[in-house]
């Protein structure tokens, strides 16, 4: 991090100029040693080193939100989209972050260490922080971790507008443990090939000639000649504002509709319709401390609360900014809106994601589904099974649209404490037990029978080290033994679902939920309190149930039903009502008429001016 | 017929004060839940009493020459008194009917496309200080009807003569 005093670098601050910042540069090696077209042995360029040796402060940049999530100290804020690990023939399905948001678990808990992580899903990590893996965690990875590399924040995954650049081809290197190479590999103008994965624990990167086995290729990069100028230096069409088309590799998302329409028949969000980008609104400085954009963000970004749906369309004032109608925001003035609506729904609740379904629908995301990279499962299917949208109470308690997922895991219980069972384990002994239950035909692929359940949680309490009762989480039960061998189920907070909430894409007032009339939610069939959230779970007695939204909304379904009726007689209340008001205002008017003639004639009285004049 | 219709405007009103002043001492601070359904159900049958309420009185409870010769007469005290009662009460009734207006209007009207959300809170607070003169007009109504249904608790003969008159 920046220290006080110490200067910046030279691209740390602006001069005011608006014009871009050509970026012809020289690549620089994870050494920061010049790479030059005629060097005998091509190293792949270094991120972290071409950006920051002498123009950007690595460590100020490295904190911002894309990369602080195993940082100590840093604000977990909302909730928001976990990693999913998923292993379908064991039934998992579990999310995860390094956030400390509630109904998350720690890559840790699973017996993930760091290099596993990336190695499952730096596809869609910037790079950074935990990735970097500067403190390895496990001494069986370090070797590893010498051979593969740590994986660099990568600036280019953001900011290179090269048309050329290619973040499947990142994704393909993580694969292959590539992970020094993944950045370089990426860029428009090299080629990555061999696998890292393919190495033995003593492979050296700087001299990879002494592989004794023919067969295996170490990596390498080439590059493309031309891109080098005469001075050795290379062009990056680097950009300040990245492109949307770079935030959609990680942030894409797929409603799966069943309309047999694809991306082409669905609506962009309102916001880039209207010209605008998503860097206009989720901005940040050198620290990138980046707005998320929701109302009560706390960070250290001065724009953060001023850049929320209501700093920019109804002004809320950050630190002195007054911000309404930023960025040509219309201001809206709901018209007929009951205030209550504004404490208990947020805005997104009306204005955001899929229209309230009489089911939720599936969404498939980049970051749980791989969107985007190579040879990516495209079935409806595909798991994690994430439910969407679900109107729920977010973290303040208003009704919001959530994207939720059921987590299915194996674990043990102590007391009423759940914790996951290491990964490794629950492959070894429910994987195996799977696999030879599927090839005896006991056990349909990716489900689970009860009896099967029943016997993985037998093996699971054979083992050597189960600390706790075995148990399974799915669907929002937990499955375990009884002291007579037999299973039992029962419901268990920790297998309810976890939700983060969606705000993308923003529909345009005019679709918002309610400009149909009140009756879009106050009737009592209505989506948005009465919909209904599929459970997935892997266990068969359970396929096909559901939950009720209302129940996830907090409200009291009975209450919310009278409410709905009652919308049958507000005709009638503004019938009666405005007409008792008339009846109220002529008789007002008459004898208020009759008063001012008798006022009139008692002034003329006094006056002495005779009636019959 | 008549105890009825005040029993029923009564009841309505107790129940409107009830769950409408209550309202910001609860959890929410402000009027929900089986509260606001009670109290939403019980407004059109209250504001269709009043109405009736005023077609039918509003010719008893005129001002007469009487009233304003009353208001100035200063010197006899017990047939001020007396006579204070009637005028009390055509006073509450006249203010029971103004202030109704803004009571009802500025829920009725709420509930079309009209306010802003941003009116609204302002128009809220036409309704609460609708009500407040409401029942200011309501109360000293019903403290006078009281006070002339037995005035042998608060009048001297005099003065009971004078209300008999009333």
């Amino acid at each position: 991090m920046q220290t006080e005093g110490e200067p910046p670098l030279l691209g740390d601050e602006s001069d005011g100029s608006r014009a871009v910042s050509v970026h012809r540069i020289p690549l620089l090696d994870e050494e920061a040693a010049d790479i030059r077209p005629d060097d005998e042995l091509m190293l792949p360029f270094s991120v972290k080193a071409t950006c920051a040796s002498k123009c950007h402060h690595y460590e100020t940049i490295a904190g911002g939100w894309h990369f602080n999530a195993g940082e100590e100290g840093v604000e977990a804020g909302r909730p928001g989209h976990p990693w999913i690990y998923v292993d379908a023939p064991t039934g998992t399905q579990i999310p995860l972050s390094h956030r400390d948001w509630e109904g998350v678990y720690q890559p840790a808990d699973l017996g993930l260490t760091a290099w596993e992580f990336v190695k499952t899903f730096g596809r869609h990590l910037p790079g950074g922080g935990v990735a970097e893996m500067t403190g390895a965690d496990d001494p069986d990875k370090v070797m590893r971790l010498m051979v593969s590399g740590g994986l660099e924040a990568n600036c280019l995954a953001c900011h290179d507008a090269d048309a050329a650049h290619d973040q499947a081809e990142y994704h393909i290197q993580i694969a292959r443990e590539n992970f020094r190479w993944a950045a370089a590999a990426a860029s428009g103008f090299t080629a990555v090939s061999g696998s890292a994965e393919k190495m033995p624990d003593t492979f050296d990167y700087l001299m990879p000639d002494g592989l004794n086995d023919p067969k295996l290729i170490p990596p390498t990069v080439e590059y493309d000649l031309t891109a080098f100028d005469s001075k050795n230096r290379v062009f990056f069409d680097i950009v300040r504002k990245p492109p949307d088309e770079r935030c959609y590799f990680c942030h894409s998302f797929k409603h799966i509709t069943g309309d047999g329409l694809g991306e082409w028949a669905s609506e962009e969000d309102v916001h880039l319709s209207a010209g605008l980008q998503c860097v206009d609104c989720h901005r940040n400085g050198l620290d990138h401390a980046m707005v998320r954009g929701y109302k009560g963000e706390s960070s250290t970004n001065p724009l953060a609360a001023a850049s929320s749906c209501e700093g920019c369309h109804l002004g809320e004032e950050s630190d002195g900014f007054r911000t309404a109608g930023r960025l040509g925001a219309p201001v809206p003035t709901h018209r007929g809106l009951p205030a209550v609506h504004f404490e208990k729904l947020t805005c997104t609740a009306c204005h955001s994601g899929p229209r309230p379904q009489a089911r939720t629908l599936r969404v498939k995301t980049s970051m749980a589904h791989g969107l985007g990279t190579h040879n990516v499962n495209k079935s409806d299917d595909a798991p994690p099974a994430i439910q969407s949208p679900t109107f729920a109470a977010d973290w303040n308690g208003r009704i919001a649209p959530h994207h939720l997922v059921w987590p299915s895991f194996w674990g043990t219980m102590e007391g009423e404490e759940i914790r996951p069972a290491p990964v490794e384990a629950v492959r070894r002994i429910v994987g195996a037990l799977a696999k030879q239950a599927e090839d005896a035909g006991e056990k349909p692929r990716n489900r689970m029978p009860v009896e099967f359940l029943t016997a993985a949680l037998k093996a699971m309490a054979e083992d050597e080290a189960p600390a706790g009762a075995p148990v399974y989480l799915a669907g929002g039960q937990i499955y375990r033994l009884d002291e007579d061998g037999r299973l039992t189920r029962d419901s268990h907070e920790a297998a309810q679902p976890y939700r983060w909430p969606l705000a993308h894409n923003v529909r345009p007032a005019a679709q918002s939920l309610g400009a149909r009339g009140c009756e879009e939610c106050h009737s009592p069939g209505a989506e948005f309190f009465f919909g209904r959230v599929a459970i997935d779970s892997p266990v068969e007695e359970r396929e096909l149930t559901e939950a009720a939204m209302i129940d996830l909304e907090g409200l009291d379904e009975q209450q919310v039903r009278i409410l709905a009726l009652s919308f049958w007689f507000r005709p009638w209340f503004k019938v009666v009502t405005l007409l008792s008001a008339g009846i109220i205002a002529m008789v007002l008017l008459l004898y208020g008429l009759k008063a001012l003639a008798w006022i009139i004639n008692a002034i003329a009285h006094q006056a002495g001016i005779d009636e019959t004049e | 017929m008549k105890i009825l219709f005040y029993a029923a405007i009564g009841l309505a009103f107790a129940l409107l004060s009830l769950t409408g002043y209550t309202a910001p001492y609860t959890v929410t601070h402000y009027l929900t839940g089986y509260a606001l359904l009670l109290h939403a159900a019980l407004a059109p049958l209250f504001a269709l009493c009043i109405a009736a309420w005023a077609v039918v009185y509003a010719p008893r409870r005129v001002f007469t020459e009487e009233d304003w010769l009353w208001l100035r007469n200063r010197d006899r005290l017990e047939e001020r008194t007396a006579h204070g009662l009637a005028f009390g009460k055509k006073a509450c009734f006249w203010l029971i009917l103004i202030a109704s207006l803004p009571v009802i209007l500025s829920i009725t009207l709420n509930m079309f496309p009209i306010f802003a959300a941003q009116t609204q809170p302002i128009v809220i607070t036409v309704h609460y200080a609708g009500v407040i003169l409401m029942s200011i007009g309501i109360l000293g109504y019903a403290g006078c009807s009281w006070a002339q249904m037995d005035p042998d608790r608060y009048f001297t003969p005099e003065e009971k003569s004078h209300a008999d008159r009333d």
